[in-house]
């Protein structure tokens, strides 16, 4: 177990610097770069090329391309992610700002989406064939193919805009807001981020709940005289559960994927609204830390999700 | 009815209702099963014997319905009416495991992989009481898979199905099955201290070997049943006979001529109008495809529901 983890952890390594070099690479082939973003039009056009040669050599923009990428993988080992190009504040700290509010959200949505597609995932497998079934299935199906983007203006327009029942977006500071207050801002952000999720792993724990609960040791266990409850939710869940957790635990990035298409539409001051700043002002310390850390979380929650499987079903050994 | 019958079917009728048809797998079944006794239903797959059983055991599917018939099940002098029972009540659940237990054909997907197997013994031993805690109840899971001549059972009570052989799982599946020391054991395919059994197999030569008494089952109805000596000697009923004919005999040598009884089962919605052999049998006439024939006692204690009656003529006629 602690060899293998190791190994997986050594494994990392190779695997975050090729992709941290792809994304480095694909932030250079952009047109233009961060002066252009920097200066407003108009004194864009009244600086002499000297001057923004200028600006440009003093922002570190005209060392080659491979030099730069160096430059930047030594201060990350060094423990220096750079400043941000826009406002010269260290990238680590402007992370740190906006981490609690992504975090917020994320977990929000994944605890909504884990326990409630688990629950609902076992009430329409226990009720196959009714009517409540094929409701949840519908919903199910919409959740799956809806762009969240899509259902975060719809819920924008319906309980925002036309009944004001929830604020359009923003989030609460940490200030002295009773929670219920702040829960008013997460609750839309956090049930349309939930909302596919929740719906995917409905549709997952339904299908892998109706597979045991067709197994031959289903039948043993009520055989020996066990109670339907313990048959159902102890033999049938138990063993149901392993692949929905494997689900769940491969989608513990996208919600901070999902989060960057979320966070836009309700103006979360989050990592994902910083990450989509920071790509159009071409400021590449900011968007090289976003995606360093995304892609560590990708892969770190790929090992969570071999640990847990070994933990949970005693037929997987990690070797 | 005397004392020594403990499970009792009479005039049995199950359908299965599926995609708006209705499949009328047992057509009228009867039998009763004696104290200490080992009876065995034959037939092929899909003729209904292990509805049979789950009608006894209370786990007939969803979708499916005990039509008319009584099944009883006597204990301590109490007429239990099996067939009344909500299948999912306490009465029903005591008497699974306690009153009768089952073993499933295969034994590698009857435990489940993802707890120990001391732990699914231990179930059914706190289940039924026969244990205070989870530590007697775990001594004497021990002290059952000894029994069961399991080697070290004190290490293999902790482990998981699938660190068990094929024979080791059959062998905790029995462990499991008469750990509350059931009247009645139920087995599909492959015996114990007093209690009856119900052997539901297609094995004829397990048949030989073990049976006190036969009942062979077509299409849902038994065709023919009987002391294990009568049937097998003299074979009443032609499917029985036919059955016989197409297995091996140990001991015959090599050159025996087996017959393979021709055609194939008929497809459940679409059943011949008479006797249920009839398109298959060599010994049809008109008479089998207009009526289902009544049962009829060929001999003492031996029963055959066929218009022929080939016990009359000599057993082969």
């Amino acid at each position: 177990m602690g060899t293998y983890i190791s190994r997986k952890v050594l494994s990392l390594i190779p695997l975050t610097l090729a992709i941290s070099f792809l994304i480095y690479l694909g932030m250079e082939l952009m047109p233009g770069d961060a002066v252009s973003f920097l200066l407003p039009p108009d004194a864009l056009a009244s600086l002499s090329p000297e001057q923004l040669e200028q600006m440009r050599e003093a922002l570190g923009l005209n060392a080659p391309f491979l030099v730069r990428y160096f430059r930047w993988l030594g201060g990350i080992l060094r423990g220096d992610f750079g400043y941000s190009l826009q406002s010269g504040v260290p990238v680590s700290e402007i992370l740190m700002n906006h981490l609690p509010a992504t975090l917020e959200l994320s977990i929000a949505s994944l605890l909504m989406s884990s326990v409630l597609g688990i629950v609902l995932g076992m009430i329409s497998a226990l009720r196959k064939g009714t009517l409540l079934d094929h409701t949840l299935d519908v919903v199910g199906m919409i959740g799956v193919a809806i762009p969240q983007f899509l259902l975060g203006l719809i819920l924008v327009l319906l309980l925002c805009l036309n009944t004001n029942v929830f604020p359009v977006g923003g989030r609460m500071a940490y200030a002295n807001q009773p929670l219920l207050e702040r829960l008013n801002y997460l609750f839309l952000p956090a049930l349309v981020n939930g909302f596919s999720m929740t719906a995917g792993v409905m549709r997952y724990a339904r299908s892998s709940m109706l597979d045991s609960m067709g197994r031959d040791y289903m039948k043993t266990a009520r055989a020996k005289g066990l109670p339907e409850w313990r048959v159902n939710f102890l033999h049938g869940l138990r063993a149901a559960i392993t692949p929905v957790v494997v689900l769940i635990g491969f989608r513990l990035p996208m919600l901070i994927g999902g989060a960057v298409v979320i966070e836009t539409v309700f103006q979360w001051p989050g990592v994902g609204e910083l990450f989509i700043k920071a790509i159009r002002a071409q400021n590449t310390p900011v968007v090289m830390m976003i995606a360093f850390f995304s892609v560590l979380i990708v892969l770190m929650s790929s090992i969570l999700v071999d640990i847990v499987t070994a933990w949970l079903d005693p037929r997987i050994k990690l070797s | 009815m005397d004392n020594n019958t403990i499970i009792s079917v009479r005039d049995l009728h199950v359908n299965f209702y599926n995609n708006d048809r209705c499949n009328r797998v047992i057509r009228g079944v009867n039998f009763d099963l004696k104290k200490g006794k080992i009876l065995c239903v034959v037939g092929e797959s899909g003729c209904g014997k292990s509805v049979t059983a789950n009608a006894i055991m209370g786990l007939l599917p969803d979708l499916s319905r005990i039509e008319q018939g009584e099944i009883h099940f006597y204990d301590n002098d109490q007429d239990i009416r099996i067939d009344q029972l909500p299948r999912k009540g306490r009465e029903m659940r005591k008497i699974r495991g306690e009153g009768i237990a089952m073993i499933f054909q295969d034994p590698m997907t009857s435990l489940n992989p993802v707890f120990t197997v001391g732990y699914q013994i231990n179930e059914a031993l706190l289940c039924h009481h026969q244990a205070k805690n989870k530590k007697e109840a775990t001594g004497k899971s021990i002290e059952l898979l000894k029994q069961m001549g399991i080697p070290l059972p004190e290490k293999r009570v902790g482990e998981y199905p699938h660190q068990f052989s094929g024979g080791m799982s059959q062998r905790a599946m029995i462990a499991m099955a008469m750990s509350c020391h059931p009247k009645v054991l139920m087995l599909e395919l492959k015996n114990q201290e007093g209690t009856a059994i119900l052997l539901i197999t297609h094995d004829m030569g397990v048949v030989a070997e073990l049976a006190d008494e036969i009942a062979v089952m077509y299409m849902g109805n038994i065709i023919e049943s009987g002391e294990a000596r009568a049937v097998m000697k003299n074979p009443s009923h032609p499917y029985t006979k036919a059955l016989l004919d197409s297995i091996p005999v140990l001991g015959r040598g090599k050159d025996q001529d087996l017959q393979p009884i021709r055609g194939s089962t008929p497809d459940p919605y679409n059943r011949p109008k008479g006797c249920q052999f009839a398109p298959r049998c060599d010994y049809c006439t008109e008479c089998c495809t207009q009526q289902m024939p009544e049962e009829q006692i060929v001999e003492p204690g031996h029963m055959c529901r066929c218009f022929h009656n080939l016990f009359k003529q000599g057993g082969d006629a």
